[in-house]
């Protein structure tokens, strides 16, 4: 009884928290994102913009400059193979970087009452979200005009949200790590490239050797690649021990970073 | 029914730091790696006390200022308040919802406009989405930035931009309010303005804990005054008393040639308020202000017609003296200045004589009397400081090292109307002439 109270407990906490605060998340996360385009001629438009100019160019250089021909996928399949990849980990590489520094960088949040210092990193995430959502819903339309992708596509908020709740877990821990090692906000950028390498975005699994594709299954953003891919490029739902896996990595980052960030957070606080 | 509980309550509240040699150290100790280290082979960093067994406690509604050098703990305690901060030792109580002053400039951004710069900072303040068209409004009108409101913050002006901020950050209402040093923004119309708008704290019974270097300002909003010295708790009571022992404190360290900016200076702060004291040959027991040697005020009386008192009615004559005595012989060219002070802090007027010529004898005693035939207070307590000058034959400047001593705050009295109500600055002395009738 109680210790099913205590994990019931443990999977709440961080919704808990986030539901609490909906109001103050939802408008700060607003503001964010008006002051990263603040002072520009298009403003907010940029928030939509981006993610299309970026999917335009990668499919511009992909499919017509390069001619990239990957067998047993058609040109549109290939283009919504790379964009699925592509917005995932853009969207979680920009969390990284951002959510990283996001309570160093807003040391004199520490010292507010009123927004709880847990939300910078969940803020940091949720403004990395706009290119994702715009993003998932151009390929989404495109893959059902011209290639495999249906109904399938109701399954990518799904998919979207664990990704949020693994991206939340991750940066929680590092936004603490990072107030005491400093040396993180530069590693990060590294780290990142790495984790373009060896996730299935430029690829196919299937051109993987098998010994290396272990490294794949060791990278929890791949879940999310491959099950973007899986719907929008072969029109099926995540099944099996991909959806396991990346149900069990989603949630368990997510309340196990709340954790963390919580036991921990007043003794690293004090190196801000 | 009035509530008893305190609004805040530090018990015995120590906050250090250890002083690591690098970061490696820092990050290696804060993931708890030392732990597993043998007690033997542990490394002992030496640690910084930012605050060492404070105990205090401010019943609701109360407004103390907290003062002290740099590096005193001021903001280490305001920080621990916060509840984002834990203390190393102790505990801290809080009654109500706290909000900080502390964090200007958070939510503003340079390329947004000064109205959505309000909106962004008040969302960060917490302000329910309701309430913002209002407030927003409040602000507006407060600031009086015009046409430049829906200009972006970079093209503000440094005082507009400390206006905006000072007033978004005091748009809530908050129980207990922790403020910085944020009182000085902007120009001596927008200070008085801003001290309005702290008065309505003031009015709606907020609890206040405030930090400043002004003790003007200190005085103008605190009844009580907590003054830390390098973590430690020196004193803690009625906010003239503190203020004056703690000028006293500071007026000793820079005699002993020791910035007062220097955390690190040897020369211990008093452990009560008697130990900055001293007595006068009349009994009085002063705020002395270390002077050079020559003369020394002796004994001051307060009087009016009927002789020494300590309570007057408007337009009474007011009779302020004071007697020297000389440390070594000498002659001595002297300049006595006499400063009227409000409860608040506030300078009334300054009463002070051309030069006074004399010779005297070691232990020799002369005596000064200033009159004002009639006086044009009003109701209130007032407060008489006294200096004494050593000046030259043409009577000018009194520098630091010209001073004989000075006695802060040394005399106090009250003047109370015979009946009603006067709330005036002054009562202005007055002759009426009213013109014959004309004859026909």
């Amino acid at each position: 009884m109680t210790l099913a109270r205590k994990v019931g407990d443990f999977l709440l906490a961080p919704w808990q928290l986030v539901f609490r605060h909906r109001a103050i998340l939802t408008t700060t996360s607003l503001i964010e994102l008006r002051m990263m385009y603040a002072g520009s001629v298009l403003g907010l438009a940029w928030v939509i913009l981006a993610p299309l100019l970026l999917l335009a160019i990668y499919t511009l250089t992909y499919a017509y400059i390069f001619q990239v021909r990957v067998p047993g996928l058609t040109t549109a399949d290939y283009i919504a193979h790379v964009s699925a990849g592509l917005i995932a980990f853009l969207s979680f590489a920009g969390a990284l970087a951002g959510g990283s520094v996001s309570v160093i960088r807003n040391k004199q949040m520490l010292t507010s009452t009123v927004f709880p210092p847990e939300l910078l990193p969940v803020r940091a995430v949720i403004v990395t979200l706009p290119p994702l959502l715009v993003g998932g819903l151009v390929i989404a339309l495109g893959a059902m005009l011209y290639g495999s992708a249906d109904t399938s596509v109701l399954a990518l908020p799904v998919v979207m949200l664990l990704q949020f709740m693994f991206t939340c877990g991750i940066v929680w821990v590092l936004a603490l790590v990072t107030l005491v090692l400093r040396d993180i906000q530069h590693l990060i950028q590294y780290l990142v490239i790495i984790l373009l390498i060896v996730t299935p975005i430029g690829y196919v699994l299937e051109m993987v050797p098998p010994r290396l594709a272990l490294l794949t299954y060791l990278n929890p953003l791949a879940y999310f690649v491959l099950s973007y891919q899986e719907i929008l490029v072969r029109g099926a739902l995540p099944t099996g021990k991909l959806a396991t896996a990346m149900v069990l990595s989603s949630i368990l980052s997510f309340s196990g970073g709340f954790w963390l960030f919580q036991r921990a957070k007043l003794a690293f606080y004090d190196y801000a | 029914m009035p509530d008893a509980s305190p609004a805040l309550r530090f018990s015995n509240v120590g906050k250090t730091f250890p002083l690591y040699e690098t970061p490696g150290q820092r990050a290696l100790d804060a993931f708890g790696f030392y732990r597993l280290v043998p007690r033997a082979l542990r490394p002992q960093f030496p640690s910084f006390d930012a605050l060492a067994d404070i105990s205090f406690s401010v019943s609701k509604g109360e407004r103390v200022g907290v003062i002290g050098r740099n590096g005193a703990g001021k903001t280490s305690l305001l920080k621990l308040v916060t509840d984002n901060f834990k203390p190393s030792r102790g505990t801290i109580e809080r009654n109500g919802t706290v909000h900080s002053l502390m964090q200007t400039g958070i939510g503003f951004s340079n390329e947004m406009t000064g109205r959505e710069n309000i909106h962004a900072a008040l969302a960060y303040n917490g302000l329910p989405e309701s309430e913002m068209l209002r407030v927003v409004d409040e602000i507006i009108d407060f600031c009086e930035l015009g046409d430049h409101l829906d200009q972006p913050l970079k093209t503000y002006s440094l005082g507009m931009g400390s206006r905006l901020q000072f007033a978004v950050a005091t748009a809530v209402d908050p129980d207990i309010l922790i403020i910085d040093e944020i009182l000085g923004a902007g120009d001596v119309y927008f200070t008085h303005k801003s001290a309005a708008r702290m008065k309505g704290f003031v009015e709606r019974g907020a609890t206040m804990l405030i930090v400043s270097h002004s003790m003007q300002q200190i005085l103008e909003f605190c009844d009580r005054v907590i003054w830390l010295d390098r973590g430690r708790l020196v004193m803690d009571g009625p906010a003239l008393e503190v203020i004056d022992a703690y000028e006293v404190y500071l007026e000793r360290l820079s005699r002993l040639g020791i910035s007062s900016e220097d955390p690190q200076s040897r020369f211990e702060p008093p452990a009560s308020s008697d130990e900055m004291k001293t007595r006068l040959g009349d009994g009085r027991h002063v705020y002395r202000w270390p002077g050079k040697k020559g003369v020394k005020i002796d004994s001051l009386s307060l009087e009016n017609e009927l002789g020494p008192t300590n309570k007057f009615r408007p337009g009474e004559p007011l009779k302020v003296g004071l007697s020297i005595v000389a440390e070594e012989d000498g002659d001595y060219i002297c300049r006595y200045v006499i400063t009227l002070w409000t409860a608040a802090g506030r300078r009334v007027g300054r009463i002070e004589n051309d030069v006074d010529r004399f010779t005297l004898v070691a232990g020799e005693r002369r005596s000064i009397r200033f009159e004002t035939p009639a006086q044009v207070l009003t109701r209130g307590r007032y407060f008489v400081s006294f200096s004494v000058y050593d000046v030259d034959k043409h009577g000018s400047a009194a520098a630091q090292e010209a001073r004989y001593d000075v006695l802060a705050h040394a005399l106090d009295f009250e003047v109370v109307p015979p009946g009603g109500d006067d709330d005036f600055l002054i009562r202005h002395p007055l002759q009426v002439s009213l013109a014959r009738p004309a004859r026909h």
